[in-house]
């Protein structure tokens, strides 16, 4: 649903006013794109280029990547729904799919290593130590975020997996040599974790 | 549907990894569910929320990049009567073309069947003519270029027009800041000229080689500003930082100060940091016309205000006043002050006269180590004035 004048008068109460702000400016980008546009990308652009690079760490993409988001942005404002979530939050989706497309294209994706198949069963807990990495996951490390860090390392390697690199549920199970179900568990899990994370830093933070 | 069937696919669709049919009914879902949004919600704000904290660098000089894309993208969806006064009617004016091309042949056609070389002649000479191609209308469609172009203008113009707004704006400030910056030069200059008024009138107080020892500043106003508790006019703070020297007259080069006007009297210097008066003879330059005006704007004013001066060291005191009202008939202004409220007022005497109620005089009592905290000035009845202020009060400090 488009974000209506009256949608605006009824945001959701945990709006913060900066969420306000871009909830209007999405919602403006139809009648001054110029203007909206340029207060948008001044109150996101460095969130999203941060964000970015979680992805993607090579200078030339991570700016075509943030361009297209601006302009996909653009494209998609009139379907932005404040009762879905946070405006930064719905402009991250759209990033992180087009983050995911250009590691896709560059067939960029993580592959981890090949012995982690080989682990024997039970074993799953721990597969993930930093020992193991590879020096392309070390260098994936650098950005990671600190919630991450803060997971299971099972439960942060199947996240990862999903959410930075884009691969299905039977994709990592495949990579991993996990069972379906235990992917699935464990990604829920993770999903979970991450939302308690999330409120204890937010409550830090007022 | 399960609660794990719907968890499930709530975690494949806030990892974006839900599609086709599957997507949109989950969407449906979602959408007649307050529930399953709000733990959509919380999910979603778990896995991106912390990312919104990742604040890279500033990179203003990809926008311009993004905002030609999203004008070009605006101006290719909008319909040309919304797309505004710069897209232009493309259609109409290939049509016109066509039209005028037309008439051209014709016209050409006519010419030379006027010079009368006939038909086949006109035919075989001008071969291409009766073969003319007329655009079509349906082939007026702008190239990507063009639209490129179109959009960019519309840009340039949309952002002109913002510019335009802004520089409106910032006129109408600017003209508001140069109204008040004139108010606050004509303020700066009467307080100046008072100062100037001030100085004239105090320095003949001070011994130029003494200094300033311990000294006490009060205020005076009507009985109306005080217990209606109006603004003090700043009295104290003015002739306690002239007096002191710190900051104001200090900051005047002396050879830049004109005045004091009053003959014999001194200017004020201070050296940086250095406490106290250090006044100096000066020549009189032989005009009171500074003196004369700031006590004429003092004058103008009409609110009755004053201060006094008491030093210490001298036992005597300054009393400043501007537009002390009038005694009523059959009485007199009279001067009264005393040490602490414990104390009883000390008549000190009756007021010499005041040209419009404003002027400057020097008193003293007859009290030994003497410091004034408060000071009256009344209206007592003509040689009949008692040991105690009984009559209208006419100023009061502080």
């Amino acid at each position: 649903m488009p974000v209506s004048d009256t949608q605006l008068m009824r945001l959701p109460p945990e709006f913060s006013p900066e969420d306000r702000q871009a909830s209007r400016l999405l919602a403006d980008l139809k009648t001054r794109p110029s203007q909206a546009m340029r207060e948008l990308y001044g109150l996101y652009q460095p969130a999203l280029l941060g964000f970015i690079r979680q992805f993607v760490h090579e200078d030339g993409a991570v700016e075509e990547i943030l361009q297209d988001a601006f302009i996909r942005i653009h494209e998609r404002s009139p379907s932005y729904d404040p009762e879905l979530g946070r405006p930064f939050t719905w402009m991250a989706t759209i990033t992180r799919r087009l983050c995911i497309d250009w590691l896709r294209k560059h067939q960029r994706r993580l592959h981890l290593v090949e012995n982690l198949r080989e682990q024997p069963e039970g074993g799953t807990d721990q597969i993930a130590t930093h020992d193991e990495w590879n020096a392309h996951e070390q260098l994936e490390a650098q950005w990671m975020r600190e919630d991450f860090r803060q997971l299971e390392p099972v439960q942060r390697r199947v996240l990862q997996l999903a959410f930075y690199q884009g691969l299905s549920h039977k994709e990592i199970a495949l990579e991993l040599g996990f069972p379906l179900g235990t992917v699935k568990s464990h990604l829920r899990r993770g999903l979970v974790e991450l939302r308690r994370l999330y409120l204890e830093s937010e409550d830090v933070q007022k | 549907m399960s609660k794990s069937d719907s968890s499930e696919r709530l975690t494949l669709y806030v990892l974006d990894e839900l599609e086709g049919e599957e997507r949109r009914e989950f969407e449906a879902e979602l959408a007649a569910s307050p529930e399953l949004r709000e733990r959509f919600r919380e999910l979603q704000e778990g896995l991106y929320g912390s990312s919104r904290h990742l604040a890279a660098e500033s990179r203003p000089e990809l926008l311009d990049g993004i905002l030609d894309k999203v004008l070009v993208s605006t101006s290719s969806v909008r319909h040309p009567k919304e797309a505004g006064a710069l897209v232009l009617p493309w259609g109409r004016i290939m049509g016109l073309a066509a039209l005028l091309m037309l008439f051209l042949n014709l016209f050409l056609l006519t010419l030379l069947n006027l010079k009368g070389s006939g038909e086949g002649v006109v035919a075989e000479e001008t071969p291409g003519l009766a073969e003319s191609p007329v655009p079509s209308v349906t082939e007026s469609v702008p190239s990507p270029e063009e639209t490129a172009l179109l959009a960019r203008m519309q840009r340039l113009s949309s952002e002109l027009e913002e510019k335009e707004a802004r520089l409106g704006q910032l006129q109408s400030i600017g003209q508001e800041l140069a109204a008040e910056n004139e108010r606050v030069k004509e303020h700066n200059a009467a307080w100046e000229r008072e100062y100037t008024r001030l100085a004239a009138r105090m320095l003949p107080f001070f011994d130029a080689d003494k200094g300033l020892s311990r000294f006490t500043v009060i205020e005076m106003m009507d009985l109306q500003a005080y217990e209606q508790n109006l603004p003090r006019m700043g009295f104290t703070d003015l002739a306690g930082r002239f007096l002191t020297g710190g900051e104001n007259i200090a900051g005047v080069d002396p050879d830049a100060f004109v005045g004091p006007v009053f003959e014999g009297a001194g200017t004020v210097s201070a050296e940086p940091g250095e406490a106290g008066l250090n006044p100096f003879a000066r020549p009189s330059t032989g005009s009171s016309e500074a003196a004369d005006a700031a006590q004429q704007e003092a004058v103008a004013s009409g609110r009755p205000a004053g201060f006094t001066v008491w030093r210490d060291d001298e036992q005597k005191g300054f009393l400043d006043l501007y537009n002390l009202p009038s005694a009523a008939e059959g009485t007199q202004p009279y001067l009264w002050v005393r040490s602490s409220d414990l104390d009883p007022y000390v008549a000190v005497g009756q007021l010499p006269e005041l040209e419009n109620g404003t002027g400057s005089f020097f008193y003293s009592v007859e009290e030994e180590n003497f410091t004034p905290s408060e000071i009256l000035i009344t209206a007592e009845p003509l040689e009949q004035v008692g040991d105690i202020p009984s009559g209208d009060i006419l100023l009061r400090g502080p």
